[in-house]
């Protein structure tokens, strides 16, 4: 069960980690000033692309996702709902993840912009 | 008939004996009652009371705002009664309200006899009404906090909110979100288990989905702002600056925990009612949902989404603009699953057999999708950053965040008022008098919000208690008084209907309208008379002569073959049957509990601590007598159909116990992750105070390898406790020994935690990072004292022969809560003695 729940919601969890990651990495980079804002932008991008490529190869390559979060093979009958609701999410939230990369492209990573 | 999961014609003593064991307690020991129904009702009832005496203080402000320097109401009064009417249309009406649906809706929606934790729910309501009713009181007696519904330190410390106002927010909510967690655990646990046979995910009621993703959003949510009010209330009455920046804290700590509950509360309100309307739809279009996978999606990621928001709230506290854009997007992206659904209504609405039947949950609906759509829109505004520069803290974001929760809860409520009124009463509602309700209510709303996004964009800004007149925001104040009045009217016109009405009881119009889910089979106190298979999402219109073969006891358990109340406990995903659970009936222990509970907390507000005292005893120990009567012995083997016999006691991780608890260490690990946050937040705010360099250092290693050594010990001990588990019917003091032991093991760990730190001359009081430290055992130390009751409570039962190897669920709940207080005792460790070393 519990990995049946970690396979539907691969997306959303990678999105979750992605905005961890970035928001604590930039927000406590940039108060400590412990690196260049330039290199500051780049680590925040780098997740981004990382875990976006994470949920397309879940998406691509579901069966061993499940097969590995699961321990078994895919239940025939439950398998194409399975399936779809995890593509879905997972196309939402690289939907999501690309929201955050234009936000790090765009703008300056430490200003305050205002 | 011979595919049926069971023959007829059954024996006309099943009836009657279902009929017996599920009867509702006649006059006062009504109060007793469990039944989903009953409580359902009652909770619903409670939460309607609550909405309309919120309502009743929204009047009383716009009456005030009616014109230009008034002085109907003093400014004091005003700040209590926004604060009150905030306050209680978010946790004591909206999050209430939706979770009493789920108690009363889901077990008939499921064809579940009753949801697996029936006391737990009605310790849970008793407790929210009893807390509920003080806490709405103050108002009366000048008591009220005055700090807005979100309490913003530092306005709230004590230094600028003397007197014990403040404190009733603090522990009166905080209390009443303990028992809205109750509930969810309820929630997940029935939504997951006790389906009925055949009803896999996929052929899930949207409304069961809803309340799924709604439940695991409290457990995740809530905690941050129990933290948040624990930490409050412990720096108003103990000092401990958490959030005193002179001393190391921060006000923003407070913005970032409440928004990461106050921001998916806004979803954990509208998510649910989106399910109702998913469910209507289709009923009033004839047709099933368009794209239902879409709205499971849809369901999911606003769950999701909707934590990654909360510093949308927090736009212009000077976070770094970078920051505010991941939020501003994370906003933008949660507008899309949201779309989704509104277009599947559409779809729907639009693919039905027969043209979408205008009754009166159709014009709420109807209603409920202009007003959410145009809350929607002004939200994508406010997501805008620069926008929300120049609208925060006006009127502008009333109109929105009104648009959205009367938009997005109350409108799908009354809906479900008039759709659902069947299942409780033996009446229908008033189609002409609800059809004013809607015209009356629909006008009134968008008279009285739609002017205030003029007012706010004016410039008037919000919690004021009047305005210069001369700011030509008179005109526009006015009608939205009026406007408020007329909405109220129709709130009138609603209670005059139901008074007109509603009889409770059973025996109304069957299936009404035509719906095709499980609810409308016919019910009675025991909800269906058989559990039916399921083989499609709209089972009354795909399987044909369902209703009668249910009521004619020809599908699952159509008896009571413990001689006691039951249900189907299935799998999880497939719902395959699995076990016949043993429930328990009415009983004066939860309401004991919950009485003593709400005092416990209500008379720590007014600082009367031994008589609260005396009822948390009296508390636990009514928890203690309910739950004794629990884990009933098996009964073997019972027939729940012809070809079908089933277990009546299960251990492990197939029990509803067992999941139970995992659900409750989710929350537990929830609210210890909100304070490794807080912890590392005030850190990088602050980390001139803290330790080595800005605080005492820290005791020598051997304090914490002491603790961390006791927490590892008392660990085995449990599980060698449980390797030694007697035979069935054998008595066994030494568990109880082992138990005994392994929780005073737990206790001596925190004892040489806090003893190591107190002997570095480390004052709690003296900076956020000394508060912060003794925080972590303060956590310990609470989810300790649950562990120690139920060790000592299983080896109670070791001792009286109540617990043994087969009969041992006790004893797996205490090791799993023993097993997870270790896990995060050993955890703290790491962060309080390593970090700061990590530091240098």
């Amino acid at each position: 069960m519990i990995g049946t729940l970690i396979f539907i919601l691969t997306g959303p969890i990678l999105w979750a980690a992605d905005l961890t990651i970035i928001y604590g990495a930039q927000s406590s980079l940039c108060a400590f000033g412990a690196l260049p804002p330039q290199i500051v932008g780049w680590l925040v991008l780098a997740p981004c692309v990382i875990l976006m490529g994470l949920v397309l190869l879940a998406l691509a390559k579901p069966s061993p996702v499940f097969r590995g979060l699961t321990g078994a093979s895919p239940p025939p009958e439950q398998w194409p709902f399975l399936l779809s609701i995890t593509r879905l999410l997972g196309g939402i939230s690289v939907l999501a993840m690309v929201y955050f990369s234009i936000a790090a492209l765009l703008l300056p990573a430490c200003g305050q912009l205002r | 008939m011979n595919d049926l999961p069971n023959s007829g014609p059954r024996p006309a003593s099943e009836l009657e004996d279902l009929k017996r064991i599920w009867a509702t307690p006649g006059g006062f020991r009504l109060l007793t009652a469990v039944n989903n129904t009953v409580v359902g009702t009652l909770y619903i009832g409670a939460a309607f009371l609550f909405f309309v005496l919120a309502g009743i203080l929204a009047l009383l402000m716009r009456t005030q705002l009616a014109v230009g320097d008034n002085t109907f109401l003093s400014q004091d009064l005003y700040n209590q009664l926004f604060t009150t009417h905030g306050t209680t249309m978010m946790f004591l009406f909206a999050v209430p309200a939706v979770e009493a649906l789920g108690v009363m809706l889901l077990p008939q929606m499921l064809a579940a006899r009753d949801l697996p934790f029936p006391r737990l729910s009605a310790f849970a309501i008793w407790a929210y009404i009893i807390g509920g009713l003080v806490f709405f009181s103050t108002i009366f007696y000048d008591m009220a906090p005055k700090g807005g519904w979100f309490m913003y330190p530092p306005l709230t410390l004590k230094e600028y909110s003397p007197g014990d106002n403040a404190d009733f927010w603090l522990l009166g909510i905080g209390f009443i979100e303990i028992s809205a967690i109750a509930g969810a655990i309820e929630i997940i646990v029935g939504v997951l288990r006790t389906r009925p046979p055949g009803m896999t995910l996929a052929k899930m009621p949207i409304f069961a989905w809803a309340m799924l993703i709604f439940a695991a959003m409290i457990v995740f949510a809530f905690p941050a702002v129990i933290l948040a009010t624990m930490l409050l209330e412990i720096e108003r009455t103990f000092g401990w600056p958490f959030f005193t920046a002179a001393l190391g804290g921060d006000a923003l700590l407070w913005q970032h925990l409440f928004w990461f509950f106050g921001h998916p509360e806004v979803y954990i309100i509208f998510l649910p009612a989106a399910g109702l309307v998913s469910m209507m739809i289709p009923t009033m279009a004839q047709t099933p949902l368009v794209g239902y996978r879409l709205i499971v999606v849809a369901l999911i990621a606003t769950g999701f989404f909707s934590f990654g928001l909360w510093v949308h709230h927090m736009f212009t506290t000077g976070i770094p603009g970078l920051s505010l854009a991941f939020f501003s997007a994370a906003s933008m992206a949660v507008s899309v699953p949201s779309g989704i659904q509104v277009f599947s209504w559409i779809a729907t609405m639009a693919a039905g057999r027969q043209r979408f039947r205008i009754t009166v949950p159709s014009l709420f609906i109807l209603g409920f999708l202009f007003i959410f759509v145009l809350g929607g829109l002004t939200g994508v505004m406010v997501a805008v950053v620069p926008f929300d520069f120049q609208a925060h803290d006006s009127y502008f974001i009333v109109a929105h965040l009104h648009y959205v929760l009367v938009g997005g809860m109350v409108f799908p409520l009354f809906a479900t008022f008039y759709y659902w009124a069947p299942l409780v009463s033996s009446r229908m509602l008033s189609e002409r008098l609800g059809k004013w309700t809607f015209g009356l209510m629909f006008i009134g709303f968008n008279t009285a919000f739609f002017p205030m996004h003029i007012t706010g964009l004016s410039g008037m800004p919000r919690r004021v208690w009047t305005y210069p007149g001369n700011l030509g925001w008179d005109i526009l104040n006015t009608i939205s008084t009026v406007g408020a009045f007329i909405m109220a009217a129709g709130v009138l016109v609603f209670i005059l209907d139901l008074v007109r009405n509603f009889r409770f009881g059973q025996g109304g119009v069957q299936n009404p309208w035509n719906a095709g889910t499980l609810e409308f089979l016919p019910n009675d106190v025991y909800s269906t008379r058989s559990i039916p298979h399921v083989t499609s999402r709209e089972p009354v219109w795909d399987q044909p002569g369902l209703a009668e073969q249910v009521d004619q006891g020809l599908h699952y358990l159509p008896n009571a073959p413990t001689g006691g109340r039951e249900t189907l406990i299935t799998s999880a995903i497939e719902a395959k049957p699995q076990y016949v659970l043993q429930m328990p009936g009415p009983s004066w222990s939860h309401l004991i509990a919950a009485a003593g509970t709400a005092a416990f907390f209500l008379l720590l507000t007014v600082k009367q601590v031994n008589i609260a005292i005396a009822c948390g005893v009296l508390a636990i120990g009514a928890c203690l007598f309910w739950t004794w009567q629990l884990d009933r012995p098996s009964q073997g083997e019972v027939q729940v159909a012809r070809n079908l016999r089933l277990p009546t006691y299960i251990t492990g991780p197939l029990s509803h116990s067992w999941w139970a608890m995992v659900v409750l260490m989710l929350v537990s690990a929830s609210l210890y992750l909100s304070y490794v946050f807080a912890y590392l937040y005030l850190w990088t705010v602050s980390p001139e105070v803290w330790a080595p360099a800005g605080s005492p250092g820290l005791p020598g290693i051997a304090y914490p390898a002491i603790s961390a050594t006791l927490l590892v010990v008392g660990t085995g001990l449990v599980i060698a406790s449980g390797k030694m588990l007697p035979q069935p019917g054998r008595q066994s003091p030494s568990v109880a020994a082992l138990l005994a032991l392994a929780a005073a093991a737990m206790v001596a760990a925190i004892a040489v935690e806090v003893w190591g730190h107190l002997g570095t001359g480390l004052d709690p009081a003296a900076s956020s990072y000394g508060a912060m430290v003794f925080m972590a055992s303060v956590l310990e130390g609470q989810i300790a004292f649950a562990v120690v009751i139920m060790c000592l409570f299983a080896g109670a039962r070791a001792v009286t022969r109540q617990l043994d190897r087969d009969r041992r669920v006790t004893f797996d709940n205490a090791a799993l809560l023993y097993y997870y207080a270790a896990a995060q005792g050993l955890f703290g460790l790491l962060l309080i003695h390593g970090f700061p070393r990590l530091l240098g």
